[in-house]
């Protein structure tokens, strides 16, 4: 293939979308007056876009929308499961409150923390022995846990159906 | 009640693209209804998309919907002040081009997968045929652009290219589409 060839040949797209300087696309013009082979390439070239603007394809099947909502539908939390998780936590944080109130306020409660805490630091520097926290600390303790374990599952459960409702 | 009833109208409609956005608001808003509206309106141009991308109809439906699922699930991050079009298609474009480099590489490998794939290609017309020979990352702004309209801009946003990469890219696609049709004529 002559060298003229190629390079009009690797401006044809440039050629056709008009993005050649004037000397260019008369060079390039002149050449393909001249040259059947890269008349068929110009041919193609002119006719392509228009060809794939009108690609057929298949038409969608039937299952397509069902599929997806199929799938949709399994990531979708109903506002039970959205905002049950309310009523535990509203539960657990009422019988804290009712716990903590029944020592007398959160000073007592405060004062009972610093204690275990001193105590544990104690045990932890070797100082004195494992303390036995009191039945109503782990019970606090448990209660609290829960509670947190609940907010963050929830939160998690709001974070994926938030903002959907924002 | 109004908003109601020109929202049933919307859905009822066959594919076109006036009023979507209203859909695309309710949709975002966890209208599920108006989410299955969005997805009728869009699923022929949808799955035609990954038909031609990848010229296997259970490969082609497995994209499709994922497309639609990754809409659902993308949609609070669709700025209702804005077209969305532009957005949906630039959404489309990066779950197709991801989608090959997601899947599983046995399944590619599977020898029916292989088989049918041929026989898809044997019974193609010559553009789709050369069309197929093209690379991933040649074809599909081919597609998004000629076959979808896409503007070259938006091209560029969803497959992180700058603006002259993708001219560049359609530029050498159809320069071997030409060859591989003029050598087959």
């Amino acid at each position: 293939m002559a060298a003229v060839c190629v390079q009009v040949r690797a401006q044809l797209e440039g050629l056709v979308d008009g993005d050649l300087d004037g000397d260019q696309a008369a060079r390039a013009r002149a050449h393909l007056a001249d040259c059947a082979a890269c008349r068929a390439h110009h041919a193609e070239a002119s006719s392509l876009p228009a060809r794939l603007g009108a690609l057929g394809s298949p038409e969608p099947p039937a299952a397509l929308v069902e599929g997806v909502l199929r799938r949709v539908r399994g990531e979708t939390i109903g506002p039970l499961r959205l905002w049950g998780p309310l009523a535990v936590e509203v539960l657990l944080s009422v019988v804290a409150l009712w716990y903590v109130s029944g020592l007398d306020g959160l000073s007592i409660l405060a004062r009972r923390t610093a204690s275990d805490v001193g105590s544990l630091i104690g045990w932890g520097a070797g100082l004195s022995e494992l303390p036995a926290p009191a039945a109503g600390d782990v019970f606090l303790l448990l209660v609290c846990g829960l509670l947190v374990v609940t907010t963050l599952y929830h939160l998690a459960l709001l974070s994926r159906q938030g903002l959907r409702f924002s | 009640m109004q908003a109601d009833r020109a929202l049933s109208a919307l859905r009822a409609q066959p594919v076109d693209d006036s009023d979507t956005e209203a859909l695309a608001r309710a949709a975002r808003g966890g209208d599920l209804e108006a989410f299955e509206g969005l997805v009728r309106r869009y699923q022929r141009r949808v799955y035609s998309l990954a038909y031609q991308h990848l010229r296997d109809p259970d490969e082609a439906q497995d994209l499709a919907q994922e497309v639609f699922v990754r809409l659902y699930r993308n949609l609070d991050r669709y700025d209702p002040g804005r077209p969305f079009q532009p957005w949906f298609w630039r959404l489309a474009a990066n779950v197709a081009a991801t989608y090959r480099r997601n899947r599983p590489a046995a399944s590619v490998e599977l020898p029916d997968v292989a088989a049918a794939a041929e026989t898809a290609r044997e019974v193609a017309l010559p553009l789709e045929r050369a069309l197929a020979d093209l690379s991933d990352d040649l074809r599909l702004p081919v597609l998004l652009h000629y076959y979808l309209d896409q503007p070259l801009e938006e091209i560029a946003l969803a497959m992180g290219l700058s603006l002259s990469a993708v001219k560049s890219r359609l530029h050498r696609a159809r320069a071997l589409l030409r060859r591989l049709l003029v050598e087959e004529d």
